[in-house]
């Protein structure tokens, strides 16, 4: 049951990405997500024979609750920006779309695990968390919305890992941290970057390279 | 024999490229460093060929690992030969601090060392994890040129390879899901899943075979999702986009091989046929028009590669032993001659200062020892005898006919017509001619030519060979590693 509400708040925050302007509201809602589905992990681990998912669970709070957003952060006071300017779907048309999205997702993976409904509705959230996180990177101007689509679809493998509970060997689950961790980062110095050759992090800007 | 002395070479020489200070002796800590790679990959391949898989502490290298590892290596030691020239010329009109050489050869080193860490994963997870790693590890070596054509290639190739590696992960979960489901334990390890494929709900496998190809087909340049490559291989260094083109979208198809042999005994090949014949020839049908429009020619090289990849995808697709037999070695042979064209196009940058093709005129008698090679690989890329593509490509295309797919066969063959003349039409121009404009003052160093002809003869002259004439060794090779891919032997 509080399982399931966390699993929903977590999509929740999925639209509340979608939704703000304020960018940085935007970070807090895929901070505030990141926590949500790190505690329905911490839940799973606590039941018996869950053990290992424990460390999982915490780490990812730890990393995509706080590590993350604070760089974020950083990255903004560094590149002076607030808000995103003019997207390129417009919000009531990006709502709509993500709403579509979701619906798609759910009509594709649930008919094909039936018999395991905790699976099946893992894997369609995982699928609607993936989708929304694209729908985010291909609507949005600021190379920073683009990293947090990247991010939010990111979450959506966390829900995917998570409905298979967290089986896969611990070697990869920490691999895919680092990994993760690392991508920020160059993202993060490819924005400053960005921002000392084109005096711009819009990335409209970057579109130059065609034919 | 442990398989992780594999990466020692690479990870040592990233470390002591960081820590020295001279620009000079960091060049030649790349280059032995590259040459002992090189060894140890060739020495763990002949005992994998001779006793079997190497298997130790989650790693397993069997012979279609050592075959990717050997070509890796290979072309690194070219590429890292070739990048001598490159930075000294860069330095001269750059202007490069002293640092640029520790950045430019620790990443080139890492970047090594993340593509080995692929054909020796035999865990998928872990498999996912490396090829993110050389997206990660080369994306300043693309950015490079620090102007803002490179910012933005090198900003759309992280963003867009990420984004799809992480729709790979999805598939590789879902596979992991369908394997718990058939019973047999937790594994991710490739072994594992090649024994319960066949037990597998085809359903699920269906879907994250799905999300497979696309996510490590936006890493091996397949169309529709093929869109960073020409922007990061026509804007990397041109050692770099040797490396990337001729190592990075071979690292990625491995990947794409290793699944479709573990879809296979659970789909069969009615399916995965229909997959890998869409993509490869979606892929064949976008690049051939951008390469008869092409007007910079590190970009119609990197249109061409989309090309080949597409062409591989399609032997997939048609699936007879001979045929992926025939795919494995077009493997090898693009991976040589693609190489040589991007690090001869390289040394024509440097000569005449331009990239537009227009521009460019005489390379033969400009730059002699450029465009002879240049002019060579770009024949061997269009599949003119006596190159290998040549014979890999009829070999394909022979068992599309005989396997009876006649239609996608025909397409992919007047596909190919196009592309050639697109390409010959291209390399002519630029090889014979009036030289039409002032060229930059700066010439190579004739002393120094050995770093440019060693590594152009390590390419070209097995590329000439394997047209002529294929090793028994390397035959058996091949078939055996046909035989890993479609099932029938696990190393």
């Amino acid at each position: 049951m509080t399982m399931t509400f966390l699993l929903a708040l977590s999509l929740v925050s999925a639209f509340g990405i979608l939704a703000f302007r304020s960018l940085h509201l935007v970070v807090r809602a895929y901070a505030a997500q990141s926590i949500f589905l790190g505690l329905a992990a911490l839940l799973l681990g606590m039941s018996p024979g869950h053990g290992h998912v424990l460390g999982v669970a915490v780490s990812a709070i730890l990393i995509k609750g706080f590590v993350i957003p604070w760089y974020l952060f950083q990255v903004m006071e560094e590149v002076r920006i607030q808000r995103e300017a003019e997207p390129f779907i417009s919000y009531p048309l990006s709502m709509i779309g993500a709403v579509g999205l979701a619906l798609l997702s759910y009509a594709v993976v649930e008919p094909i695990a039936v018999h395991d409904p905790f699976a099946a509705r893992g894997f369609a959230l995982a699928l609607t968390l993936m989708q929304l996180g694209l729908w985010l990177m291909v609507g949005r101007q600021k190379a920073l919305m683009q990293v947090v689509g990247l991010l939010v679809v990111e979450n959506g493998l966390f829900v995917a890992a998570l409905a298979t509970s967290f089986g896969m060997p611990m070697v990869v689950e920490l691999g895919l941290a680092f990994d993760l961790l690392v991508a920020v980062v160059v993202v993060g110095l490819l924005i400053f970057r960005i921002q000392s050759t084109f005096s711009s992090i819009n990335t409209e800007r970057l579109s130059r390279l065609r034919g | 024999m442990p398989v992780w002395l594999l990466l020692i070479a690479p990870v040592a020489t990233a470390a002591l490229c960081w820590i020295v200070e001279s620009p000079s002796l960091i060049t030649l800590i790349s280059v032995l460093g590259s040459v002992l790679c090189f060894a140890v990959c060739g020495w763990q391949s002949w005992s994998v060929l001779a006793g079997g898989p190497l298997v130790g502490s989650g790693l397993r290298l069997d012979a279609l690992g050592a075959y990717l590892a050997l070509i890796i290596s290979a072309i690194a030691l070219a590429a890292s030969l070739a990048s001598g020239e490159f930075m000294r010329h860069e330095a001269e009109s750059e202007k490069l601090g002293p640092d640029s050489w520790k950045v430019y050869y620790g990443l080139f080193h890492l970047f090594v060392a993340t593509m080995l860490l692929v054909p020796i994963a035999d865990n998928l997870g872990i498999l996912w994890v490396a090829v993110e790693a050389t997206t990660l590890s080369s994306a300043f070596l693309v950015g490079f040129h620090r102007h803002h054509h490179a910012v933005e290639a090198a900003w759309k190739y992280v963003i867009l390879c990420s984004v799809g590696l992480a729709f790979a992960l999805f598939g590789t979960i879902l596979l992991y899901y369908a394997g718990l489901q058939a019973g047999g334990g937790a594994s991710l390890s490739w072994t594992h899943f090649m024994e319960i494929s066949a037990r597998m709900d085809p359903k699920i496998v269906k879907l994250g075979l799905l999300f497979v190809v696309l996510g490590y087909g936006t890493k091996a340049g397949l169309a529709p999702m093929h869109t960073w490559l020409p922007d990061a291989h026509s804007q990397a260094p041109s050692p770099v986009s040797a490396m990337l083109s001729g190592v990075l979208l071979t690292s990625a198809f491995y990947a794409l091989v290793r699944f479709y042999a573990i879809a296979m005994p659970c789909l069969g090949p009615a399916f995965l046929s229909r997959v890998f014949l869409f993509f490869g020839l979606g892929s064949l049908a976008i690049a051939a028009p951008f390469i008869l429009v092409a007007r910079d020619y590190k970009r119609l090289l990197a249109y061409s590669s989309v090309e080949h990849m597409g062409f591989m995808a399609l032997g997939l697709g048609i699936g007879t032993p001979l045929a992926v037999y025939g795919t494995l070695l077009h493997l090898l042979c693009h991976a040589l001659a693609k190489s040589l064209a991007f690090l001869s196009a390289g040394r024509i940058l440097h000569a005449f200062g331009t990239r537009k093709i227009t521009k460019v005129a005489g390379a033969l008698s400009v730059a002699p020892e450029a465009g002879f090679f240049f002019l060579a690989a770009v024949l061997g890329l269009c599949g003119l005898p006596p190159f290998g593509i040549f014979l890999s490509e009829l070999i394909v295309l022979s068992q599309g006919f005989a396997s009876g797919r006649i239609l996608a066969s025909v397409a992919a063959g007047a596909l190919l017509v196009t592309v050639f003349a697109g390409l010959l039409y291209h390399a002519i121009g630029m090889s014979f001619g009036q030289v039409r404009r002032t060229l930059p003052a700066r010439r190579p160093d004739p002393r120094r030519l050995w770093e440019w002809m060693i590594p152009a003869a390590l390419l070209l002259v097995p590329l000439v060979l394997l047209g002529c004439w294929i090793p028994a060794a390397l035959d058996a090779w091949l078939s055996l590693m046909a035989r890993i891919v479609l099932g029938g032997s696990r190393g």
